[in-house]
């Protein structure tokens, strides 16, 4: 780093916090950074980051970019589930492709329901942490794997 | 290690909270990482009831079963995973170190690597 003889201190430098980071909630930034433009002063609409509000809670979007994943995860696990149970409505589907079947209906409408358990758990605040939930989630999800195994060494 | 996949947080009375922030995180690279196995399982699935027979027998189910187990495998490395950054983060130490992407990456590219050679062999034969 070259050390500026005269600098600027309207120039953003590296030492700048990056406003982009989502810690506006930060208890010190009440206290206006002279390097950076007083955006509060330029748009009297944003709101004053040190109260908590609705906007400030949670800035990062935690919270729902976990409940979406978790609803990613519930859609590529009904693609599984409908995988499994397709050969079951064959015309000459064997009893033991009709069991798979059915425990895997089971099983998905299990994965379905911790995943609503757990949506329930992000929406109060502070958000819980996973524990059980997650746990039986995976194991929920090797079960699936088991069965599908089952089913193509049949 | 059952006690501490189904609680990470309670197991370890010391230390401390992580902020909810890094909790969410790291549930959400074992969601990532569940999704990876349901993939794998789904692509096992697939070959077995899309694939018409292979030239080798039982080949079509060779494949379909390693697909499976694989999704097995790391649906319960993820939740190992998953429950050993919890404990990191609450007792300060350092995340836990896993060689085991590389080894998914290695695997996968074998297997790719397999199929297009024998792609390539029924082509030219």
């Amino acid at each position: 780093m070259t050390v500026a003889p005269a600098p600027d201190p309207s120039t953003p430098n590296s030492a700048t916090p990056d406003p982009a980071l989502p810690d506006r909630a930060a208890p010190n930034s009440a206290t206006p950074d002279p390097a950076l433009p007083d955006r509060a002063a330029r748009n009297p609409a944003t709101p004053d980051p040190a109260t908590p509000g609705p906007a400030t809670r949670d800035p990062g979007a935690s919270a729902e970019r976990t409940r979406l994943a978790w609803r990613r995860t519930g859609l590529s696990a009904t693609a599984v589930a409908l995988l499994t149970v397709r050969p079951a409505f064959a015309p000459d589907a064997a009893p033991a492709t009709i069991v798979i079947a059915a425990t895997t209906m089971t099983a998905w409408a299990l994965l379905v329901a911790l995943a609503y358990r757990r949506t329930r758990g992000l929406s109060t605040w502070p958000p819980h942490p996973g524990r059980r939930t997650v746990s039986s989630y995976a194991l929920i999800t090797v079960l699936l794997a088991a069965l599908g195994t089952a089913l193509v060494t049949l | 290690m059952l006690d501490q996949w189904f609680n990470p947080q309670k197991t370890p009375m010391a230390g401390e909270k992580p902020d909810y922030r890094f909790s969410l995180a790291n549930e959400r690279t074992f969601l990532a990482w569940i999704r990876t196995a349901l993939a794998l399982v789904a692509g096992g699935l697939a070959c077995a009831q899309f694939l018409p027979p292979l030239p080798i027998a039982h080949l079509r189910e060779i494949i379909a079963v390693t697909l499976l187990l694989l999704g097995g495998v790391v649906a319960i490395r993820a939740v190992d995973h998953w429950a050993r950054t919890e404990k990191a983060m609450r007792m300060g130490t350092d995340l836990p170190k896993s060689r085991f992407p590389a080894i998914l990456a290695l695997l996968v590219a074998l297997g790719a690597a397999l199929l297009v050679l024998a792609v390539l062999i029924k082509a030219l034969t």
